[in-house]
Order: C-alpha cells, then sequence, then structure tokens
C-alpha cells in the first residue's frame, strides 16, 4: 500500500492546498467569520469593551437559520443580510464607535458560543429567563414580543387557546419559551429549527398549531393565506442581550446606547420599518404611542419577495445565480474540513490498526476501545463535546479546527477497520513467504501485505469520502458555515426549500463526483493484475 | 550442510510435543526426502528449519549458523530458502517482480543485478518468457517453477520444499523432480523435500527419512 497511499494522500493534500486560500476570504453567510476562539476568548471581565474599541468591531453573535425578521439573507442580494436585529446591532455598534460583524452560530448554541468567546455577545431574539441569569448577564430587555397562537384559517378543531393545546401537536422553536409553555400544558411540543418549517409544517397538516413571538407569526404565519394568527397575546417576552457573566462593562455601554438609541426614536423607527411596533415594547421604551405612523417597509419588502415565490425557471435566472457567492464559498468550506478530515481518518486509521494487529496487548485493548467509542457513539455527541467541552478543560479549538478534528476522529475508527478488513483478506502464508525469503516483518507488510490489503481497503474508503463530505453538514452546529447551512439560511430566508435543495445537491455532487473518479482510477490499478494477464501463462 | 540435535517442538506445553529429541544431518549438495503421515510433523520439522517457527529445545544450524525461530536473525535471512506447499507467490507482483523483490528489498542486490539474476534462473527452469505474467495467470508448473526461482533469487544454502508434488499430474511430478536434480547440479544447493509420494522420492533425492511417532529414521541411503 505506502506507494500508492502516499500517492493518495499527496493528491488529497494537493486538491486541499489549491483549494486552501479561498479559506481566508470572509464568510458571507456569517460576515465576521467565526472568531477566532483564541484571541476573542478573552473572559477576563471588562477587557472586552477594550478589545471591541482595539479592533473597532463588535462582533454580535446570531443565527441566520432564524430567519425574518431578525436577521436573514435579503432574497434580491443574498449576500446581504438584513433585518432587525442586523439594524439594531448597527446602531448599538455606531454608539460604541464600532462597526458591527455578524458572527453566525446556531441559535440553541449561541449562549455557550459567548461563553467560549467566539463572540462578544449575542443579540438574536434571546428571551429573558431565569435560567439565563444564572449563567450569563443580560441587558435590558430592547423589545417585547407576546406569543402568538397561529393555526389554519378556518380549521374548526384547531386550539384556540392554550388552554386547547393538550396532547395537540403544536409547532415551536426549540429550547423557547414558547416550547416550555407548551411542555407544561402538556402539549405534544414540535420543536423545529427554522422558523419557516413551523408554519410549512402547519400548512400542510403536519401540526395543529403553532406558538411563536410575534414577529415570527407575523412574518411566517401571516404572509400564508391559509393561515390565521389569533388575537389573543400570551406570556409577553423580553428580548435581551446576552454576555458573558463576568463583561459588566459591555453591559453598561449596550444598556447606555439602547437608552440612547429609545430616546432619539431610532429604535421606533427601527421597529416600525419591520412592522414591529406594538403597545408593549412602547411601554417598555416610555412612548405614549403604541399606534405605528410608518409603512413597515422592511416587512412589505419581505411579503413581496417571499410571500409568493417566483416560478422554479424565473428563480434560476434571477435569484440563484446571485446565491452562487455563498454556495461556492461554503463548498470550498465544506471540501477544506472533509479532505483534511479524511486525510487525518486515513493517517490515524493507519496507526490504529497498526496498534490493532501487531501492538502488546494493552495498546491492541485500547485500539478496540478507540474503534468502538469513535463508531459507535453519534459523530455530533463528539463534535459538541470537542467544541463545547474542551474549552472546560482548557483547550479552545477554532470551529475548522473542531470540524476536521471530530470528523477526522470519527471517521479515523471507520478507515482502521477497512485496514482490517484489508489485513484480514491477505492470508498469513504470505508473510510466512516474504519473511522465509528473508525480508522482516515491517518490510514485508510494506512490500508484499499492504499492497494486497489496499485491494480490499480501497474501495469502502471512496464510500467513506463521500460519507464524510456529507456528514461535514454537521460542523455548522459549531459555527461553520459550509453547504448545508447555507442551504438552510437561503431557505428560511426566502422560504424556497424544494429549489434551493436542488441546487445544493448539485454543489455536493460537483464536489464530491472527482474524488469518486479518482478512487474509481485507484481501484482500477490496484486490480489491474487481476484483468492484464491472460496471455503468457497456460493454465 | 543441516544439523538437528534433539530437536523438541510442542504446540501447546499441555499438549504431547509434535517433535521429541529428533536428530536429522543433511549434507551439503545433498537433496533429502522427508517421508511420513498426515500431521505426523513433516511441516513442522521444516519450518523449524526455515526459522519460521520456533522449538522448544535442541538445535538446529544450517551452515555455521544457529537457527532460533521467531523473527529471523539477520545472518539467516534469506540462507533458508522455502517453497511453500501453496507456493505464495505474490499475487500482485509479476514473475520478474516476485523474483526481484527480497534481493533488493533486503539489500543484498541492486536492482539491475537482481533482474540479470533472475532471467537467468527463470531461463535454466524455462520460464523466462513469463516475467511480465502475473502467478493468476501461470500454470501449476509454471508457478511451481517462479517459486523456486524466487526462492533461489536469496542464493539459499539450503532449500526446503514442503509437498511439491501434491495435486500434480504424473507429468508434471516428474518435472519437478529434474527441476531438483538440475538445481542440485547448477547450484551444488542442500535440498529437503517433503512428500506423500515415495516412489517419486526414491526417483529424486538421495537419502530418504520417515517420520514417525516424532522421530525420524532412514530408510534410504543414497
Amino acid at each position: 500500500m505506502p506507494p500508492l497511499f502516499h500517492r493518495w494522500v499527496l493528491v488529497l493534500a494537493g486538491m486541499l492546498l489549491a483549494s486552501a486560500p479561498p479559506l481566508l476570504a470572509e464568510d458571507v453567510v456569517s460576515p465576521a467569520g467565526p472568531a477566532n476562539g483564541s484571541d476573542d476568548g478573552d473572559a477576563d471581565g471588562g477587557n472586552t469593551l477594550a478589545q471591541i474599541r482595539e479592533r473597532g468591531e463588535l462582533h454580535w453573535g446570531a443565527d441566520a437559520h432564524g430567519g425574518a425578521p431578525y436577521v436573514f439573507q435579503d432574497a434580491r442580494d443574498p449576500s446581504r443580510l438584513v433585518g432587525f436585529e442586523v439594524e439594531l446591532a448597527d446602531a448599538v455598534a455606531t454608539k460604541l464607535g464600532v462597526r458591527a460583524r455578524m458572527v453566525q452560530g446556531p441559535w440553541d448554541k449561541l449562549l455557550d458560543l459567548v461563553d467560549r468567546g467566539d463572540m462578544d455577545l449575542a443579540l438574536n431574539g434571546l428571551e429573558e429567563t431565569e435560567d439565563k441569569k444564572q449563567t450569563n448577564l443580560l441587558s435590558k430587555p430592547y423589545y417585547l414580543a407576546p406569543q402568538k397562537l397561529t393555526i389554519r384559517a378556518g380549521d374548526k378543531s384547531a386550539p384556540r387557546s392554550l388552554e386547547d393545546v393538550r396532547g395537540k401537536a403544536i409547532g415551536c422553536l426549540p429550547g423557547s419559551v414558547a416550547e416550555r409553555i407548551l411542555q407544561e400544558r402538556g402539549a405534544d411540543v414540535r420543536a423545529y429549527d427554522a422558523q419557516d418549517d413551523i408554519y410549512k409544517d402547519l400548512a400542510l397538516g403536519r401540526t395543529e398549531a403553532a406558538l411563536t413571538d410575534q414577529p415570527i407569526a407575523h412574518y411566517y404565519g401571516d404572509v400564508d393565506d391559509r393561515l390565521e394568527t389569533l388575537d389573543e397575546d400570551y406570556a409577553e417576552l423580553r428580548y435581551v442581550v446576552v454576555f458573558r457573566q463576568d463583561d459588566e462593562v459591555i453591559k453598561r455601554a449596550v444598556d447606555e446606547a439602547f437608552t440612547a438609541l429609545a430616546d432619539d426614536g431610532t429604535l421606533r423607527r427601527i421597529y416600525e420599518k419591520w412592522g414591529l411596533w406594538n403597545a408593549n415594547t412602547a411601554a417598555l421604551l416610555g412612548d405614549n404611542d403604541p399606534k405605528a405612523h410608518t409603512i413597515a417597509t422592511g416587512f412589505e419588502q419581505w411579503r413581496a419577495d417571499v410571500g409568493t415565490r417566483p416560478p422554479f425557471l424565473t428563480r434560476v435566472r434571477t435569484r440563484y445565480p446571485k446565491m452562487m457567492p455563498l454556495f461556492a464559498r461554503a463548498a470550498v468550506t465544506t471540501l477544506a474540513v472533509s479532505l483534511l478530515a479524511m486525510v487525518l481518518a486515513v493517517g490515524l486509521g493507519l496507526v490504529v490498526v497498526v496498534a490493532n494487529r501487531f501492538g502488546p496487548r494493552p495498546i491492541r485493548w485500547l485500539a478496540i476501545a478507540y474503534v468502538e467509542l469513535f463508531r459507535g457513539t453519534p459523530l455530533l455527541v463528539q463534535l459538541t463535546m470537542i467544541y463545547f467541552g474542551l474549552p472546560e478543560l482548557g483547550i479552545t479549538l477554532s470551529p475548522f479546527a473542531a470540524g476536521v478534528l471530530a470528523l477526522g476522529l470519527n471517521y479515523a475508527a471507520a478507515e482502521a477497520e477497512n485496514y482490517r478488513a484489508g489485513l484480514m483478506s491477505v492470508p498469513d502464508a504470505q508473510l510466512d513467504a516474504a519473511r522465509a525469503l528473508g525480508l522482516s516483518t515491517s518490510q514485508a507488510m510494506r512490500h508484499v501485505i499492504m499492497p494486497q490489503a489496499a485491494r480490499v481497503a480501497v474501495p469502502p474508503m471512496t464510500n467513506d469520502f463521500i460519507s464524510l463530505l456529507k456528514d461535514s453538514s454537521l460542523v455548522s452546529v459549531v459555527a461553520l458555515t459550509e453547504l448545508t447551512k447555507v442551504y438552510g439560511t437561503l431557505g428560511n430566508s426566502t422560504r424556497d426549500h424544494l429549489g434551493l435543495g436542488v441546487v445544493v445537491a448539485i454543489w455536493y455532487l460537483i464536489i464530491g463526483l472527482p474524488f469518486v473518479v479518482l478512487a474509481r482510477r485507484v481501484e482500477h490499478r490496484l486490480s489491474s493484475h487481476l484483468r492484464r494477464d491472460d496471455g503468457g501463462g497456460t493454465r | 550442510m543441516i544439523v538437528v540435535e534433539k530437536l523438541t517442538k510442542r504446540y501447546r506445553s499441555s499438549q504431547p510435543p509434535v517433535l521429541e529429541a529428533l536428530n536429522l544431518r543433511v549434507d551439503r549438495g545433498q537433496i533429502s526426502a522427508l517421508l511420513g503421515k498426515s500431521g505426523a510433523g513433516k511441516s513442522t520439522l521444516l519450518r523449524c528449519l526455515s526459522g519460521l517457527e520456533s522449538f522448544d529445545d535442541g538445535f538446529i544450524s544450517v551452515g555455521d549458523v544457529a537457527v532460533n525461530g521467531g523473527e529471523s536473525p539477520a545472518p539467516l535471512r534469506g540462507r533458508v530458502g522455502y517453497v511453500f506447499q501453496s507456493l505464495e507467490l505474490f499475487p500482485h507482483l509479476n514473475v520478474l517482480e516476485n523474483c526481484v523483490l527480497a534481493p533488493v528489498v533486503t539489500g543484498l542486490q541492486a536492482r539491475e543485478a537482481a533482474v540479470v539474476d533472475a532471467i537467468a534462473h527463470l531461463t535454466t527452469l524455462d520460464v523466462h518468457t513469463l516475467v511480465d505474467a502475473h502467478p493468476d495467470s501461470l500454470s501449476g508448473g509454471q508457478r511451481q517453477r517462479v517459486a523456486i526461482v524466487r526462492a533461489l533469487m536469496m542464493q539459499p544454502q539450503v532449500l526446503l520444499y514442503d509437498e511439491p508434488t501434491s495435486a500434480l499430474d504424473p507429468g508434471l511430478k516428474a518435472e519437478v523432480g529434474r527441476t531438483l536434480k538440475a538445481v542440485a547440479e547448477r547450484t551444488g544447493m542442500t535440498q529437503v523435500v517433503v512428500t506423500h509420494d515415495p516412489d517419486w522420492a526414491r526417483n529424486v533425492a538421495d537419502d530418504l527419512f520417515v517420520l514417525e511417532n516424532r522421530q525420524l529414521t532412514k530408510i534410504h541411503d543414497g
């Protein structure tokens, strides 16, 4: 195997190098790019504001996957992030004398990402709760949102109040106050990562109702004629900015900025533009006029862009081309993570199988334990432990490194098993024959056993690489923007899941196919002698 | 020359030995045949001689070098050639590469010299036209001869054969016999052959031994 193995690795490494530079390019979906954990990871009370001023940028965390009206991609120009919180962050940053840069992270992991130091603060429809107060510092509320129940229009059996939700399938966001309310009331809770999915499933009859914050109900429920949002308000939510527990200085600065923005009318202007001005928020900001007086241009734009989708071919002509740079950059991330992880898996797998086959007994047990541990537990658990768990031990990895490490460690177990199957396919007598010829065990492995084992091991390795390419979608949980994440955020921002699904599928095929072809060639070479000789011998 | 004195071999300490206090002496340039029933320990003796198998007691030497078994000590490497019953040619390499791999990898010869030698040996055994063929495409007799050439390439002092005639038709058996004699004539090499076929052995070997009850008995003295 070694000569061929080396070539295989070289080819992978070459392709990786060729694709590496764009990695450094700015990530469009998360314009800040994930902040470097090491230089931002300071939890040294109060220093954050100084750091923000020094770098001239406020790194604020949010999840564009969540969608409108918070932070989402402009359907007309998907490289632009829009939303009322984008404008809030800009306004706060301006008050602090810096620019705002959004850092993408999964919504239900934003607090962890703040604690890890990946972002200075999180500003993304985060509700004030007692739990959050225990672990983090919270700003004063910047917006008040009642919970709204949405049902299918004219559905007689639908729940019309929270009294009726017991035993009924109700959609909500995971980790939200709505989810807790529904659980307390004995509903059959269906939590969705993307806001659009909550209302899609409701319209399709998969759930009976949806309970979300008013802005979400307004943007995803009210734009669909098949749905109806009920008037009654439930459980007023207070949106707050989340900081690290000891970041008192930045918290005070942000609170002061909000006060100033309320006083000069900026907050009201932003909320009116996005159709979010309500009596609760008016009271919060000390404004006696609960009625909006300007046209909600943000909401109207949204309704025009995504309320009714243009036909597929129109989208192919006008919308999708603008999204291609986003997909292309995400594809580079996907490819880079996958290639590096595979190189790690191929190398580490070899170490594991050598330890398993030739090591002393304790080493053999370790190798077996490694394979069983990484093969027998979900990749998502491993990834979460590496990214969010290791910092507890003082090891803070960047999202990219954590993604590569988790995928590499996981697939090393699979590769070790592939090699083992390959080695087992070579009769022991081949090793005897090589040793009888005077070869040392390592020479015999290299020149006799490995090349034969490779014929068996390489085909499943190809499959593994394609699987790894697809599993790399899991790294979006560690704030890495790869293909599936871009698909999710764009799909949610434009409410176009089918058409964009075709687009992202094509991207996966484009980046996966060259490796399938390469692997076929390698397999062909490895087994070439099985076809080559039909002359010469007289069987 | 091979000297075996009081060789005892057990596979498990709880079981009776396969070979017990066995003695053997084969002089240089001789062909010796080992006969015996299946399971008598013929292959075990051969593996002990080749250094592939360790043993519990006794002494083996090939030329002036003691054989210990296990990972073969450097002086022994290649000193004892072994032609396996199943031949064990390397299926991923063609005939020429099968022959030159060991001398080149172990540093015995430079590649160019090894290729010249291999072609000379292959020509002697009349398989030189098959240099580019892979083992899978060869006949049984051709494979046998390639396996012998592969063993000869390490310039051994002794060549061991494990049942080289099993599963061969009478014509091929005679061919293998001629090959052994040709090797003896051209190289003066000491050869030990394990076989089930007494008639064939009488035709080919100088000495015949029977392995029975863990001991060797000489039954024919050339």
